[in-house]
């Protein structure tokens, strides 16, 4: 478990990270559609993720209304891969092993 | 109940990892400002073809008042066709009308295919070749060199490939239906069987009808997958660990 990627780890960070590395960039709401997360949760985790330059964040307006807009980044789209290598490599292992 | 790596099935995995493809399944099959700009264009076809068919029966007939108001009719109908087919006049805004259907889901940009130079490049020498074709059979259709009745399968040589194309690099398969459409009924057409829109569509209409009608279809159909894609991304997406 030591190689596991604590900040993806979290199966609300996955799904974002996952959702993320299937378009160019998506905003706040089509993430809370996808995920059916709050938008108080959703921020907490993008915060995380952020934070560990897994995804960029642009603020912006559309008229008067604040626009949230994310992509997932080069580091990110290489660590959510290393990712799931380590957890099929884990999947793998025979019960002896993992002990 | 939140789950971690020792108990994640490889089941719970496979979703989890379809959930990136489901997502680019949705973003591409969103199609209701096709829809939208097709219904918008393929009723100002129309107009402008019943208003030409109208002034040359009242050129023919000497109805000089007819003639005038069809003549003022289609330049209208052909100034409204300019403003949204230009973007920076009334296309952007006819877009982003169309896209307002999307907000309540929000909004995901497909990824690039390939870089926007290349893309811009290719775009624009495939753009230009479809539009040589288009006033090329045009004016074959004017001259007399191509009859009505093979109007519509000669423009399948260029509307079919141009199609294919086009969907094939944004990667929007399920859009593939357009041109198969077009192409069946561009076959049948060649070979003589009889024409499903025979029964109300002219026969010089018959080209502008298959564009729209067998897009309708395809928008629509793609529109169902993007339903189906919308559910399936909530599904895998829901979180247990709220």
């Amino acid at each position: 478990m030591a190689g596991v990627d604590r900040v993806i780890h979290e199966p609300a960070r996955l799904k974002v990270m996952s959702v993320l590395d299937g378009v160019k960039e998506a905003d706040f709401t089509f993430l809370t559609t996808a995920l059916g997360l709050t938008n108080g949760n959703l921020s907490s985790h993008i915060d995380r993720l952020e934070k560990a330059k897994y995804v960029d964040v642009k603020k912006s307006f559309q008229g008067k209304m604040p626009r949230t807009t994310l992509c997932i980044t080069g580091e990110g789209r290489a660590a959510l891969g290393a990712y799931w290598e380590e957890l099929e490599r884990i999947r793998q292992l025979k019960p002896e092993d993992k002990e | 109940m939140q789950k971690s790596t020792s108990n994640i099935t490889s089941n719970d995995m496979a979703e989890i990892r379809s959930l990136g493809r489901w997502t680019q399944r949705y973003v591409h099959s969103r199609s209701v400002p096709v829809l939208i700009s097709l219904a918008v264009f393929g009723v100002l076809m129309g107009v402008m073809l019943t208003l030409w068919s109208a002034a040359g029966e009242a050129y023919r007939s000497d109805n000089t008042p007819l003639l005038v108001v069809c003549g003022v009719g289609l330049a209208v109908a052909h100034g409204v066709l300019a403003w949204l087919s230009v973007p920076a006049w009334g296309g952007k805004r006819l877009q982003r009308w169309a896209w307002r259907y999307y907000d309540r889901e929000g909004h995901a940009a497909p990824q690039d295919p390939m870089p926007r130079a290349r893309m811009q490049r290719i775009g624009g020498i495939v753009a230009s070749v479809f539009g040589a074709c288009i006033l090329a059979h045009v004016a074959l259709g004017f001259a007399g060199v191509v009859s009505d009745a093979m109007m519509l399968p000669i423009s399948a040589l260029y509307v079919v490939p141009f199609l294919t194309f086009m969907f094939v690099v944004q990667r929007v398969y399920v859009m593939l239906l357009y041109p198969l459409l077009y192409a069946a009924h561009a076959a049948a057409a060649a070979v003589g069987l009889p024409d499903p829109f025979a029964s109300f569509v002219p026969v010089e209409m018959r080209s502008i009808a298959a564009m729209v009608i067998y897009g309708a279809i395809a928008v629509s159909v793609s529109h169902v997958y993007n339903r189906i894609a919308l559910s399936r991304m909530a599904r895998y997406g829901r979180t247990e660990s709220e």
